[in-house]
């Protein structure tokens, strides 16, 4: 049987194998549908410098694998040295997220790519006003050129800025995590995974005292999720203010999913453990103004603490963190990396890429 | 998940089972029957027979009775996970049926039998803590489109 190229399938279809049947069908936009082409394309762009304005960084600095895909930093630094106030959100399962970003009021992937491409303060992937040169050197590479053209079959201009947004959103919907102990547990009755403390913890976290499922739900244990099914009516439900921040300020519960291996925590990185977060929502946030009334507060015992962080723990997916589908493609990247170093405009290198951060 | 299709399942999970107690079930109009049944009707079916060899069973055939009702109570327990995670309700209604028999039964086995249902008791309480549980965790609807 012949199958074109860039041959598009049902999401249920494309899905059918990267799922696990206790997950649902995710919702694929109508103006990006999805391809295996589309898909690979995303990937080698997530990893590839020459996306970024002077060719130092990709996605992947910023959305490690190993680190199911956030960076471990407290502060994301951009590709001309500049902090960012937010720490790098995991990507894993962002297919079913229904908003993006921690408290950007942006829907889609694709809509949500723009921000670190286009961002100036700080400076992110640096794209803005270097979109010409960006896509020059994707169109001058012999391997991208048929890359592109398999992704998007039909397109006499295949490489252009909206198309690499879509390949990228297409990878970054296959990005799946699925196979915690607690899943395996859940849906497979297999307890191997799970210590008597992790379920102990695991009652805890899904009991009426804490609460903690009350905002860390559905299929990715975080704030409202999107599949092929309906949307929260109020878009304002998605965000809460948990009293990190010494002024009012409304976030997205992120998932919980390989929360083990993505600290420092919250919105600006700014606790440290997962048992000093625990510490913080049992004090009820650390200020006394207002704040989301899901942050009441509660009794816990340094006991419960140490077995709910052991059920926070099996909630990482081993196989997730180095699976080749979603790993770093391209030869040599860190190679290339540092011979882009001396194109970096800031003089001064940051402390984490000198190692003394 | 339809009810046709979620018996058919049931049905072959208890088809499969090692124990030559359930073997009357394959390839008979029962069969057919059990493709009819609901899902708790089927498990709990297959407990009784389990339950009922052990119990006829003189001491050169308890060995044998014995690793047949074990093998009832794992296809009980295949089935509930199979619903659980394709028809979340129906698992409902499947371990609150369980749940009955076990205090229904548990005072009849004898010898290693008690043990087994013990530890099947056991189970049951575990996992319906954890379904309980999870019920926001957004598994609720059987068929995802």
């Amino acid at each position: 049987m012949t199958v074109a190229l860039g041959a598009q399938s049902a999401p249920s279809e494309f899905f059918a194998d990267r799922l696990p049947r206790w997950f649902p069908v995710p919702k694929i936009p109508a103006d990006n549908p999805i391809t295996e082409e589309k898909v690979e394309l995303g990937r080698h762009l997530f990893y590839e410098p020459m996306l970024s304005g002077n060719s130092t960084i990709s996605c992947a600095t910023c959305h490690k694998q190993s680190l199911a895909f956030t960076d471990g930093l407290a502060q994301s630094i951009g590709s001309t040295g500049g902090q960012h106030p937010r720490s790098s959100m995991s990507l894993a399962n962002v297919v079913y997220n229904a908003s993006y970003g921690w408290s950007d009021r942006t829907w889609s992937l694709e809509s949500q790519m723009m921000v670190p491409m286009h961002n100036e303060h700080p400076v992110e992937m640096g794209l803005k006003g270097n979109e010409d040169e960006v896509i020059g050197r994707f169109r001058a590479d012999a391997d991208y050129v048929a890359r592109f053209r398999a992704a998007f079959p039909g397109d006499p201009n295949p490489i252009t800025l909206p198309n690499i947004v879509k390949a990228i959103a297409s990878f970054e919907r296959t990005i799946v995590s699925a196979d915690s102990a607690f899943d395996r547990y859940l849906y497979k009755d297999d307890d191997s995974g799970m210590s008597p403390a992790a379920k102990r913890g695991a009652a805890l976290f899904f009991s009426d005292r804490l609460k903690c499922s009350e905002c860390h739900g559905s299929v990715n244990l975080s704030g409202p999720t999107t599949f092929a099914g309906t949307m929260p009516s109020d878009p304002e439900a998605f965000f809460h203010d948990t009293g990190v921040s010494a002024q009012p300020a409304k976030f997205r519960a992120p998932t919980l999913r390989n929360i083990a291996v993505t600290a420092p925590y919250m919105h600006d990185g700014s606790i440290a453990t997962l048992k000093d977060v625990v510490a913080h929502y049992a004090a009820g946030g650390r200020s006394q103004r207002p704040k989301s009334d899901r942050v009441r507060g509660f009794a816990i015992s340094p006991a419960e603490i140490d077995d709910l962080v052991a059920f926070l723990h099996t909630l990482t997916d081993e196989k997730f963190l180095s699976n080749p589908a979603f790993s770093n493609p391209l030869s040599n990247p860190d190679l290339r990396r540092e011979e882009n170093r001396e194109k970096r405009t800031n003089s001064e290198l940051p402390a984490w890429l000198t190692g003394s951060h | 998940m339809s009810r046709r299709l979620t018996g058919a399942v049931i049905a072959l999970i208890f088809a499969g089972s090692s124990g030559s107690a359930l073997l009357a079930i394959r390839n008979t109009p029962q069969a057919a029957d059990a493709v009819k049944k609901s899902p708790e009707a089927a498990v709990i079916e297959a407990l009784n027979t389990g339950l009922k060899r052990l119990e006829k069973a003189n001491q050169s055939e308890y060995e044998a009775a014995l690793k047949d009702f074990g093998a009832a109570v794992n296809a009980a327990k295949q089935s509930y996970m199979y619903l659980f995670v394709h028809d979340r309700s129906a698992s409902h209604v499947l371990m609150k049926a369980m749940k009955s028999w076990v205090a229904a039964h548990r005072a009849q086995p004898r010898g290693a039998g008690a043990s087994t249902v013990d530890v099947f008791d056991a189970w049951l309480r575990e996992r319906d803590t954890l379904a309980m549980s999870v019920g926001n965790l957004g598994h609720n609807s059987p068929d995802w489109k």
